[in-house]
């Protein structure tokens, strides 16, 4: 199952030739909407690394004298159905779901680069067994299955099973990108000269193959950190993931649907922030796409 | 092209055996295993729950289990019976199968026209202000999770602005018309559909700014060919063949899509009969999906393989 986010989206060229080193900073800054992404991504995780320190209200206390109250002032997202203040929630609940997004896509990433550098590398019955297991993995309704797991360990799904269950099945893209690099890069003149001075396959295949593979994976895994923050929060949604009352954005979003119609605020805020969170991380990785492949800038 | 379906498709025999394999796994890692909610029903006494284990042979060893369900499954497409409800689970699906296919069928129309069209128009007006503005909205489109989308759909036509009903395929205590069945299905099957009306856009869009930089389509011109015919006889339908195969490929991520679609808007489908035996601790039910469901997306996946080749001669002498 190839999911539509994976896909090389070009715009403007943002112009870092190869061979001349320019700093992150300075081809980012070219990107105005780049830049932009980076800075929403910066503040969200801020938000979500210092929430504790602040925090006005507590996170998870009830207060049934501030019930239902519109933004305002003291509260700039409303408070909930239970009085809780929908910020100091929104900030807490980053923390989760960026964690999971980040474990999760930690993971995906170690499996996917390990089981693509090992099948590219060393091809033959390697090679098939690896890339048949990706297509069996492709084949499975994933989506499916993780609910299902998730009813079955539920009410007491752990952030670690989630991590787990999300990043065993989002390592097939990635694996697949590094096989198609390893392989032909396993073709040039300097891993010959890598063999011949009687390097170990291993220490050639982490240090001289895998290096090259960089670029196309910090696009994946870009890509793969919103993925993985979609399903995590749609699980949450669906009430099988992360369980009252720890808050996460998408189980915030699946008590706000009771109260659509006279609280509006309840369900927006926490949406907003998987939106554009997500948003950012596409950005991001089609800039990313852009700037380590100027190749690829379109004609005009 | 025949000897490459055919291979494509004996590859499908062992991925389906795998993934039934799976589904027996977890089956089997159901807490308490097939057949505890008899034993924890108090109103079954122990005699009539041991009869029930004899006839489902949940006491014999896994591997005779599987072979056994297996052969029922294969053989005579028999998914057993839901432990909650006790209709045969095939029946079950069959029932709700085509409100699914209508839902994913309407999504797919939608994402055709609107994807395809406006990848053309971007591609066409590239580094415009309306090219910006598509490739805005494509972005939002990728970007914003569909069941907020549902959400907030919900809120702005149907709270605020009573344009759209909400919930279910048809008015209750009305007579059917199909007016009334489309505008339950207009709000749905739009916000199913936008994540791949952005997304096959942005790929028209990429590939047929390719094609149109291409020297057949500066020959086409420079020999007098109306703009029109060049882009829609020459441009398009070299573009399109990238994107027919991102299409096909997607198909069961539209699949997978509606179940989340079908929990929001109560829309009577696969996705609502998985999410309701998810509640319900249904296990027989949800492997019964999700055995059909990798199935339809394993067929899916042969479509799209075998579109690839007919497309694309290189892909089939591969292998």
């Amino acid at each position: 199952m190839s999911h539509p986010l994976r896909q090389n989206f070009r715009s403007q060229p943002t112009g870092a030739a190869r061979g001349d080193r320019v700093g992150f900073g300075a081809v980012l800054r070219r990107s105005p909407l780049a830049y932009g992404a980076f800075v929403v991504m910066s503040l969200i995780v801020l938000g979500a690394v210092f929430a504790p320190l602040m925090s006005p209200y507590d996170k998870d206390k009830i207060d049934l004298t501030s019930q239902y109250l519109a933004p305002s002032l003291s509260h700039p997202f409303g408070t909930d159905d239970l009085g809780r203040d929908i910020f100091v929630r929104v900030m807490h609940g980053g923390r989760i779901t960026l964690a999971v997004g980040f474990l999760a896509m930690t993971l995906a990433l170690v499996i996917g680069v390990g089981a693509g550098g090992v099948a590219g590398y060393y091809g033959g019955w390697v090679d098939t067994v690896i890339m048949r297991t990706v297509d069996l993995m492709l084949a499975v309704p994933v989506f499916f299955v993780i609910l299902f797991l998730s009813s079955i360990l539920s009410p007491r799904v752990s952030i670690v099973a989630l991590c787990a269950m999300i990043g065993c099945t989002q390592w097939m893209e990635v694996a697949r990108l590094v096989r198609a690099v390893v392989i032909t890069t396993k073709e040039h003149e300097f891993v010959d000269a890598a063999r011949t001075l009687g390097l170990p396959d291993r220490r050639i295949l982490v240090r001289h193959l895998l290096p090259h593979t960089t670029a196309p994976v910090l696009v994946a895994i870009t890509l793969g950190l919103a993925q993985a923050i979609i399903i995590e929060s749609g699980i949450s949604f669906l009430g099988f993931g992360v369980q009252p009352p720890t808050p996460s954005w998408g189980a915030m979003l699946q008590d706000a649907q009771s109260y659509l119609s006279d609280c509006p605020w309840i369900a927006v805020f926490p949406g907003l922030m998987i939106f554009l969170t997500v948003a950012c991380c596409n950005i991001l990785s089609d800039f990313l796409g852009e700037a380590t492949h100027p190749t690829h800038a379109p004609r005009r | 092209m025949l000897r490459y379906f055919l291979k494509r498709l004996a590859a499908m025999v062992p991925l389906v055996l795998l993934v039934s394999l799976i589904c027996f796994a977890l089956m089997q890692a159901t807490p308490g295993g097939p057949g505890s909610m008899l034993s924890d029903n108090p109103m079954i006494t122990p005699a009539d729950a041991q009869q029930a284990r004899d006839t489902f042979g949940v006491d014999k060893p896994v591997v005779v289990q599987f072979a056994l369900w297996l052969e029922r499954v294969v053989l005579h497409g028999d998914f057993g019976h839901s432990h909650v409800t006790g209709e045969p689970v095939l029946g079950m699906i069959k029932q709700r199968l085509p409100a699914t296919l209508e839902l994913m069928g309407a999504a797919f129309l939608l994402a055709f026209l609107f994807g395809i069209s406006g990848g053309i128009v971007a591609a066409l007006k590239r580094y415009t202000r309306l090219d910006s503005v598509v490739m805005l909205v494509t972005l939002v489109g990728i970007s914003i999770p569909v069941f907020w989308l549902g959400l907030m759909s919900m809120m702005a036509f149907t709270v605020k602005w009573r344009l759209l009903p909400s919930t279910g395929m048809f008015s209750l205590g009305l007579p059917f018309s199909l007016a009334d069945h489309l505008r339950h299905l207009l709000m749905p099957a739009l916000v199913l559909s936008l994540l791949f009306i952005a997304s096959w856009s942005r790929y028209m869009r990429a590939s047929l700014s390719d094609v149109l930089a291409m020297n057949y389509v500066s020959v086409a011109r420079a020999k007098g060919v109306s703009g029109t015919r060049v882009v829609f006889r020459h441009a398009v339908r070299n573009a399109a063949i990238p994107v027919l195969t991102v299409i096909a490929l997607n198909l069961p991520a539209l699949f997978t899509g509606s179940i989340i679609t079908e929990t929001i808007f109560a829309w009577p489908g696969m996705g609502r009969l998985f999410y309701d035996g998810l509640l319900r601790q249904d296990y027989t039910r949800l492997m019964g999906i999700i055995f059909i469901a990798s199935f339809l997306i394993a067929f899916l996946n042969l479509i799209a393989d075998t579109i690839y080749g007919i497309l694309d001669p290189r892909i089939r002498l591969a292998r």
